[in-house]
């Protein structure tokens, strides 16, 4: 029982760091690109180009990446400290853990959870914001890139550089989407952990003698 | 660990577990991250119910944790790891 348990918490932890860590990556990805395509789009209006609402369109939602981007970045840094101490414990030591040290850790995973859960909630919601961000910058770079013509049915790539940043962005725009689920199914399963040791607590309560303390 | 993120069940019992060997109550609040006035409070309270007990060790007071704690230990570690057996769990 203490092997499934310790490869239980060992799973759940090894899945929620590597979340959190592409979370980190992608942020600062997607930061990057923030500020790539807020910098191209003011270029271009002052560069004599024609003054467009598309170009406008493109440095607000560039612009509101940008700022998601931060968000996440650091949210998703808050998260991750602590999991990697949490981890190691776990993790360094050979099974079959001690109870207290698996219990430990079980405990420091709750109190990390606890800390963490309104930072979690801003991460789903920063997620999906920042999925559909990416997903709307990712689409206007790719319209900028292919054109179509009605009569002879043809597709145009005006530039292969392009393709490369598209793709790029429309990956943040996945990551991101699927952080969201990820941490909401994270959340859910503490949650209800959560629920369970309330429900605890009376039993708890009346072994240390405290009644209904 | 910040204290008000855990209850105060997790605090007995990271007090009771540490305190398997004899320990000064200096050691007990810096290893359980709680101040003077809260660990005294909690230790008070395990002295009481004679989780813990208190003994003299070269002019220091110590404290361990007593038989009566291993009741407690043992519901505590089965329904913290029961949270991994109800609950579906997590992983990519």
């Amino acid at each position: 029982m203490t092997d499934t348990i310790h490869s239980r918490v060992l799973r759940e932890l090894d899945s929620f760091y590597i979340i959190t860590l592409l979370n980190v990556v992608f942020g600062a990805l997607a930061i990057a690109f923030g500020i790539q395509y807020m910098v191209s789009s003011v270029l271009g209006m002052t560069g004599g180009e024609p003054f467009s609402l598309f170009r406008i369109l493109t440095a607000a939602v560039s612009m509101a990446g940008f700022g998601l981007g931060l968000s996440w970045l650091l949210s998703s840094v808050k998260i991750m400290n602590g999991l990697s101490d949490i981890r190691t414990i776990v993790k360094d030591r050979k099974a079959p853990l001690l109870d207290e040290i698996l219990t430990g850790a079980i405990v420091r995973m709750i109190a990390h959870y606890r800390e963490h859960r309104k930072t979690i909630q801003t991460m789903i919601l920063v997620c999906t914001l920042g999925g559909f961000c990416f997903l709307a910058l990712g689409i206007m770079s790719s319209i900028e890139f292919f054109s179509f013509s009605l009569t002879t049915g043809t597709i145009t790539l005006n530039s292969a550089l392009l393709i490369p940043s598209a793709l790029l962005t429309l990956a943040i725009a996945m990551v991101s989407l699927a952080s969201s689920w990820y941490f909401s199914k994270f959340s859910k399963d503490w949650d209800l952990r959560q629920g369970e040791i309330s429900l605890s607590e009376q039993a708890l309560a009346n072994a240390l003698g405290r009644g209904s303390q | 660990m910040k204290s008000e993120r855990r209850t105060q069940y997790e605090i007995y019992w990271e007090i009771l577990v540490f305190c398997k060997t004899s320990r000064s109550f200096t050691s007990i609040i810096h290893r359980c991250n709680l101040n003077s006035k809260t660990g005294q409070d909690y230790i008070g309270f395990l002295l009481s119910r004679r989780y813990l007990s208190e003994a003299d060790e070269e002019g220091t007071t110590v404290y361990r944790s007593t038989d009566n704690a291993s009741e407690y230990l043992a519901l505590f570690n089965q329904l913290y790891r029961a949270l991994f057996d109800s609950v579906p769990g997590f992983s990519l």
